[in-house]
């Protein structure tokens, strides 16, 4: 232990993070700040001749101001803490990680004061990701993912049944308008906003605010595989799935994006989703929870792995290239929707699919199909 | 290699044995069973760095992750290189309060994996929790002898997974291992991934794992 200071600093962290826990955003806030300034005093009384742990405190400092979204405070600090000879390179590099967020929370609070909309910010992060740039088939991927995903929502908290096909009705496109945002460091972010449509008398119209803060209630829920907290944001069965699926077109596959942060206009950094490669699983099995299959017994399930080549959902069936081989024409069902499928064309795919039982003429049924990793 | 919708339960399997020692750490012998592993709930009297509080939240969460699958005690498999064991672990059945504060499911699970994960670096290498390491996210821990320093403590990264595939528990640690690299290649680190359904720990340093992941 370096010093007494350090170790209360840790307990209010401690305490910060149960806070936090609790929901209790303001209490958590106000304890990582205590926390910050006891950090501070305790990296003072360290010398020179203990670089590993004035690293360690140092890094430590800066994230408790981060978290206590003091950001002028932790813009400040980190320079300086750059600027000391003394801090080993290993947590140089943590800390100008840190910078790079802080920045974008000022560059995002400073937003907010000129558009107090409902809307959902999402960062891009990691991988082949840089400062305000990303490749256009990454970022392209990820506006219409997102794109698809609210628009979904929205006509579900208007009350539509599940749209089986074709794009949204014209009026949830209307509510829309996706915005890329301002370059900032380490990241490309875009936003997309919610309008407030005039609506003819008598008509509904969705609450803007309760869309964005659903969407991240579902986001969280999936990713999270938390069945009871998806069926209380998402009563309706058939929506529940067809959104878990278009949450897993999101969450990043292998190392091309390390981090996918969702937030709604009102969500600090600390309540922010973030989606990172390792919840696929999670979400792999939350969808496999949603979907009931019926029992076959004289059917075997198969995968494939290739390139998603065509597809004909009025016709009931895509057509799958492997790597090697003939292409395989899978049959699907109705639960499979061309904005769940549609951005998976030319990419590659897995497929899991089942064969024999009540699989026509000899062709495999899907039973899932997911883009792949890396 | 196993479908994707195959499901194992319980200990690993001969072929899930194989599986996981060509990936990351070798398990040349059978396990040998040793000592149980100390009560989560009590870890802080001998971790400094695992506040109070903290400490009984997170054995809380690991104790409501193990009741989904076992019931207690089970005995957990722990692996490094080259070894594997089997230990005793025991937890008391999570309260309602318990279970009502960590409705959520990730954060039990990467909380309730932080208790084992410390209770095992404590059985297996004789380290005890000596500071943690606020991130941007949340917090990791350094990791000692009693009474060291942090100048020669080592990070320790620690994840957690209700997985029922050993397949993906080792995935996981591929990405830890990865991650670990990435961020602290000059500092000493562990990686141990949890697996709360397999009844596994896997405990690594990413050094030693230099040319694998």
């Amino acid at each position: 232990m370096p010093n007494p200071e350090h170790q209360q600093a840790q307990e209010l962290a401690a305490s910060a993070e149960l806070a936090k826990a609790r929901g209790d955003s303001e209490a958590a806030h106000s304890l990582y700040a205590r926390a910050a300034d006891l950090e501070l005093e305790g990296f003072r009384q360290l010398s020179q001749n203990e670089p590993r742990s004035r690293g360690i405190l140092a890094v430590s400092y800066a994230a408790l101001l981060f978290k206590a979204r003091l950001y002028d405070r932790a813009e400040v600090a980190i320079c300086g803490l750059l600027a000391d000879p003394g801090i080993p390179p290993e947590f140089r590099d943590e800390l100008r990680d840190l910078l790079q967020v802080t920045w974008e929370e000022r560059l995002l609070e400073s937003a907010r004061l000129r558009d107090s909309g409902a809307e959902i910010t999402v960062a891009l992060r990691g991988g082949t990701i840089g400062a305000g740039t990303a490749p256009a088939e990454v970022a392209a991927h990820y506006l219409n993912g997102f794109n698809l995903l609210f628009s979904r929502i929205a006509e579900h908290e208007m009350g539509h049944p599940l749209r089986r096909q074709g794009p949204p009705p014209p009026a949830v496109q209307k509510l829309f308008q996706a915005r890329a945002t301002q370059a900032s460091a380490g990241s490309y972010r875009f936003s997309l906003k919610l309008l407030e449509p005039v609506l003819e008398e008598g008509s509904r119209g969705p609450d803007a605010h309760r869309v964005s803060r659903l969407t991240l209630e579902v986001l969280r829920a999936v990713a999270h595989n938390d069945q009871a907290a998806l069926t209380d944001a998402v009563p309706a069965g058939s929506y529940r799935l067809a959104l878990a699926r278009l949450i897993r077109n999101i969450v990043p596959a292998g190392d091309a994006l390390a981090e996918v942060e969702i937030r709604t206009e009102s969500d600090g950094p600390l309540e922010a989703v973030r989606l990172v490669p390792e919840d696929r699983l999670t979400v792999n099995e939350a969808i496999r929870a949603l979907r009931s299959l019926p029992e076959q017994a004289e059917a075997r399930e198969e995968t494939i792995a290739g390139t998603l080549r065509a597809v004909h959902l009025d016709q009931h069936w895509i057509r799958i290239v492997p790597e090697e081989g003939p292409p395989v024409e899978v049959i699907t069902t109705p639960e499979d929707l061309d904005d769940v499928i549609g951005p998976l064309v030319n990419r590659k795919i897995v497929a899991r699919m089942s064969r024999g039982g009540r699989s026509e003429r000899g062709r495999p049924q899907l039973l899932d199909l997911e883009l792949l990793e890396d | 290699m196993r479908k994707p919708s195959q499901v194992v339960t319980g200990t690993a399997t001969a072929r899930d044995r194989a599986t996981g020692s060509a990936l990351v750490v070798p398990s040349t012998s059978m396990p040998t069973r040793k000592s149980p592993l100390p009560a989560l709930g009590s870890l802080h009297l001998r971790h400094p760095g695992f506040y109070e509080p903290l400490c009984r939240a997170y054995a809380d969460a690991a104790a409501i992750c193990l009741s989904e699958s076992h019931t207690s005690p089970i005995e957990i498999e722990i692996r490094r290189e080259g070894s594997s064991c089997l230990r005793e672990l025991a937890w008391a059945e999570p309260l309602p309060d318990a279970l009502a504060s960590w409705g959520n499911s990730h954060e039990a699970t990467e909380q309730g994996a932080c208790s084992v994960g410390l209770a095992t670096v404590e059985t297996e290498l004789g380290m005890v929790a000596l500071s943690r390491a606020e991130t941007r996210t949340g917090a990791d821990f350094y990791v000692g002898p009693p009474g060291q320093s942090l100048e020669r403590a080592h990070r320790l990264e620690i994840s957690g997974t209700k997985t029922g595939r050993l397949r993906d528990l080792y995935s996981r640690l591929r990405q830890k291992i990865r991650q670990t690299r990435r961020g602290l290649s000059r500092q000493p680190a562990l990686a141990c991934v949890v697996g709360f359904r397999v009844r596994m720990v896997v405990l690594t340093s990413p050094e030693m794992e230099a040319g694998d992941a």
